[in-house]
């Protein structure tokens, strides 16, 4: 019954997120803690938003006094960028059954979907059970470790600047394994400094949204007018 | 906001991050895609992880980019970066960021 989905290779493939996920999620609850969350709205939170910086941002919005509505647009923006995830992620997805697409996309985060697209690319076997596999593991560190610093509080310390740096380290080494020709590292740079020029009047990530596409789609139309 | 106004508020949430997450599912199933349409999902990973990466490292011109070199994230990605591509290893990309990172703390405090 569970073979496929928690095999060793989806273990090996998981860990980097779980690494960076404990404290991290830590962090996130203690910050739920302060805004006077309960165990049950944490959980509620971590099991059906389950994203990152949607979850700061959310937390730091209504531990400010902010009303539904501005909570609930600004991670509507911020959590935007999932949608190029699933776009992706349904190629190799296609033919998977309705309840499979519906519980995997919830899991869709930056973290699920760079690991997992890389090993769609890296190992011919990977499958869609190793890949909601490597979501779920992901999914329930997450959950786990905002309830554990929800009541851990204060009493511990993390480095949350330190732990954040171990996640960008990781998206690092997933890009480097785009690197194969020169276009491919050139989108990527451009991808990065439209990014930065866009967030001058683009905020709560739709700067990284617009720049992609924009960024991706001029690689497009060089490779059709250039050929390869 | 009262507690009933909190969970009214993740069922918000829940459902605007829950649309963009299912939407291609939903709409494009194994339909088969247009060519120039794959042509561009297939540049979409490098762009976004490049996008991604340099707003970590340098923050957003809203808030005051961070050009400089007390900036603790560019000092450990410049050693990352090197070591990523060399190796093409997850486990030595963290490695080396945590350690470059907590190397920049420790000198620049």
């Amino acid at each position: 019954m569970l073979k496929g989905y928690f095999e060793l290779k989806v273990f090996k493939a998981a860990w980097p997120i779980v690494f960076g996920y404990i404290p991290l999620g830590m962090a996130c609850g203690i910050l739920a803690q302060k805004v006077g969350f309960d165990w049950f709205q944490m959980l509620m939170m971590a099991v059906f938003l389950f994203a990152g910086s949607g979850q700061f941002i959310a937390l730091a919005m209504i531990g400010s006094g902010s009303t539904i509505m501005p909570v609930v647009l600004t991670v509507c923006i911020v959590n935007l960028r999932h949608l190029l995830y699933a776009l992706i992620l349904n190629q190799y997805l296609s033919k998977e059954s309705r309840l499979y697409k519906a519980l995997f996309a919830q899991e869709i985060v930056d973290e699920s979907f760079a690991v997992n697209q890389n090993q769609f690319i890296v190992d011919t076997e990977w499958n869609g059970k190793n890949a909601l596999g490597v979501n779920i593991i992901g999914h329930s560190s997450w959950i786990l470790a905002n309830l554990a610093g929800l009541y851990l509080g204060n009493s511990i310390y993390i480095d949350t600047a330190l732990v954040s740096y171990a996640l960008i380290a990781m998206f690092i080494g997933l890009w480097s394994f785009h690197f194969l020709n020169a276009r491919l590292v050139l989108t990527g740079i451009l991808g990065g400094l439209l990014a930065l020029l866009l967030s001058y009047w683009l905020t709560n990530m739709l700067n990284v949204v617009v720049a992609t596409v924009i960024a991706a789609a001029l690689a497009a139309f060089y490779e059709t007018r250039m050929g390869r | 906001m009262s507690y009933s106004d909190t969970l009214l508020c993740i069922l918000g949430l829940f459902i605007v991050s829950y649309i963009p997450r299912i939407l291609p599912f939903a709409l494009l199933g194994n339909r088969e895609l247009p060519r120039s349409f794959r042509l561009w999902l297939q540049y979409v990973p490098t762009a976004v992880f490049g996008a991604l990466i340099f707003t970590s490292i340098f923050g957003t011109g809203a808030d005051g980019f961070r050009f400089s070199w007390e900036n603790k994230e560019l000092l450990a990605s410049i050693i990352v970066l090197p070591v990523a591509a060399a190796t093409r290893s997850l486990p030595y990309s963290i490695i080396s960021g945590l350690l470059a990172y907590g190397a920049a703390q420790y000198m620049l405090g």
